[in-house]
């Protein structure tokens, strides 16, 4: 099954499994804590925030932030791509809002997306971060056969013939036909706002983690989870929570539609969220510096790059705006697989076994020097 | 532009939101008021149950009898915490959302010597003090023998016996039997204390 499958179904689950929590009173419960009776995760922001506002010290949150420890050693940051609903409904509704302009155009292998620079360029800026939402359904299927054919060829095609007649047709075909013409646009267009995905490196540190410092002193100094209050995630389940409790017990709330509007608002108003602004994704970058599974590696031998052609849409589609050709920030990898899946050399591979060394940017490779 | 420190306009942005998350908690708190909430058991130190609340809704789901309810729209501090609603079930103290609790905000609790709060009678509501009298549903079903009825046929609450279950509230007939007149009372109601049970 293909990541962005498998991640797809995971992100319809989650909510599933609130509902079918709600409607079989399972006591299951939400994202914020899973589980059943004492046996339950706990969301690592909350557990911080509930112990500095009570000032109480609880074994309970103790034992979980060190499962929390243990599971951002084993999966990372997977939580953000896997279960987090706020990049699929950024997805939705800025898909709903462009309209047509996606889906018409994705059919258009051939074309060179040099003819799409008007109004489309400032829409899709942002493009690969929409898609590390639930994927379109029609637009992978086309990325994975051009990334078969790619394979295909590679195999078949000695690096000579690919010099010969074809050459200006193949690989910057292939690697083309990977990405869907909105991509293309956005890589050509550039990101003159200086977007995640065009930094340099992801750092350790950043905005996120001063929000989370804020988040903790507040939590601290006023006595509650202030955070929690506009958490996007707590409020999307909270609105399903409020919805059922409008429906099972004639219970109306004005908060049925305070919560959608502030998830709204975070969501769309703040469209760099999960870069700039989430605690919550601050927490769970720090929990996955140790991690050192299920990450991106790059078959050298299978990377176009390597072939001496000139590719980039790994580094293109990643959500986090990493490389994963490099060292620098791997712990913000959410594993949402899409990588690997557009890779036109089929080059990368997300499996358990860690990842060896890899250079840093600021220390170049030779290749890269060369 | 440092090479592993933040850049100015990543301050910049975290500074805004770490301030706005500041704003909000200085914000709500002020206008937080004085909580009248009544909390599941353990829950009834305020403060604790406040903090420590990370409004995750696992007591509720967990409540076999529905007693739970969310305080939504009661508060802006208290939004998604967890409120006991006797119209729609009474707690039977299984300890399931004690249990449930992630994070501790509700403690342990003992229903024979503590209590959710007390059981008022509401004398514009209960039958028993009007036209109608002869009622004594709580009196007979109260699980704790808690309520007796006084030498003119009138239900007393016996505070020392009563720990809050709400079956009394739960059971009272009064909104049946009785005109509509908008009180979301009942002729019994569990009320909010800060007094410890006598």
């Amino acid at each position: 099954m293909k990541i962005t499958t498998a991640r797809a179904i995971t992100l319809v689950l989650v909510p599933v499994l609130v509902v079918l929590g709600l409607v079989f009173h399972t006591g299951s419960g939400t994202p914020s804590s899973f589980g059943w009776t004492f046996v339950a995760s706990v969301c690592p922001l909350g557990a911080l925030e509930a112990m500095l506002a009570s000032g109480l010290v609880i074994p309970r949150v103790l034992v979980v932030l060190v499962l929390a420890l243990a599971f951002g050693f084993l999966f990372g940051k997977v939580f953000c791509a896997w279960v987090c609903p706020v990049p699929p409904l950024r997805g939705f509704f800025t898909r709903r809002a462009k309209g047509k302009g996606k889906k018409t155009m994705a059919g258009g292998a051939t074309d060179t997306g040099v003819q799409d620079t008007g109004v489309q360029d400032a829409e899709v800026s942002d493009a690969g971060v929409q898609d590390a939402g639930v994927p379109d359904a029609e637009v992978p299927v086309q990325k994975a056969h051009a990334a078969e054919l790619a394979g295909q060829r590679l195999q078949s095609s000695p690096e000579t013939a690919a010099e010969g007649s074809d050459a200006a047709k193949t690989p910057e075909g292939l690697v083309n036909a990977a990405l869907s013409v909105d991509e293309r646009t956005s890589l050509k267009a550039g990101c003159p706002s200086g977007c995640a995905s065009c930094a340099e490196k992801r750092k350790k540190l950043d905005s996120r983690h001063i929000v989370l410092g804020g988040t903790l002193v507040s939590a601290a100094i006023f006595g509650f989870p202030v955070f929690c209050l506009v958490c996007p995630v707590g409020l999307t389940f909270a609105t399903l929570i409020a919805f059922w409790r409008l429906v099972g017990f004639n219970e109306p709330s004005w908060m049925l539609l305070v919560f959608p509007a502030i998830v709204l608002l975070e969501v769309l108003v703040l469209r760099k969220w999960c870069l700039r602004w989430c605690p919550l994704g601050a927490v769970m970058s720090l929990l996955s510096i140790p991690n050192r599974f299920f990450k991106p590696k790059v078959d050298e031998t299978k990377c176009l790059l390597k072939k001496g052609k000139e590719c980039s849409v790994c580094k293109e589609v990643c959500p986090e705006g990493l490389d994963p050709h490099f060292s620098d920030g791997m712990h913000e990898c959410t594993k949402c697989g899409l990588c690997k899946e557009h890779c036109p050399g089929l080059a990368i591979n997300m499996g358990f076994s860690p990842r060896k060394a890899l250079p840093s940017k600021s220390a170049p490779s030779p290749d890269k020097a060369a | 532009m440092s090479e592993k420190g933040l850049t100015r306009k990543e301050v910049l942005v975290g500074g805004v939101g770490a301030a706005a998350v500041l704003a909000l908690g200085g914000t709500v708190k002020a206008f937080a008021g004085e909580g009248a909430i009544l909390r599941p058991p353990g829950g009834q130190d305020e403060a604790r149950l406040l903090g420590a609340c990370i409004r995750c809704d696992r007591c509720r789901s967990a409540c076999p009898l529905d007693v739970i309810s969310v305080a939504n729209g009661q508060g802006l501090i208290n939004t998604r915490t967890p409120r006991l609603d006797f119209r729609i079930g009474y707690c039977n103290f299984c300890n399931l959302c004690i249990e449930a609790c992630p994070t501790g905000a509700l403690a342990a609790f003992d229903p024979d010597r503590e209590w959710i709060g007390p059981a008022v009678i509401d004398y514009g509501e209960c039958l028993a003090f009007n036209k109608a009298g002869g009622c004594r549903i709580c009196v007979d079903e109260c699980p704790y023998q808690a309520i007796y009825l006084n030498e003119r046929q009138e239900p007393v609450v016996d505070l020392p016996k009563c720990n809050g279950c709400g079956y009394c509230e739960y059971i009272c007939p009064s909104h049946k039997f009785r005109s509509f007149s908008g009180s979301r009372k009942r002729g019994i109601n569990i009320e909010h204390s800060k007094e410890v049970r006598p």
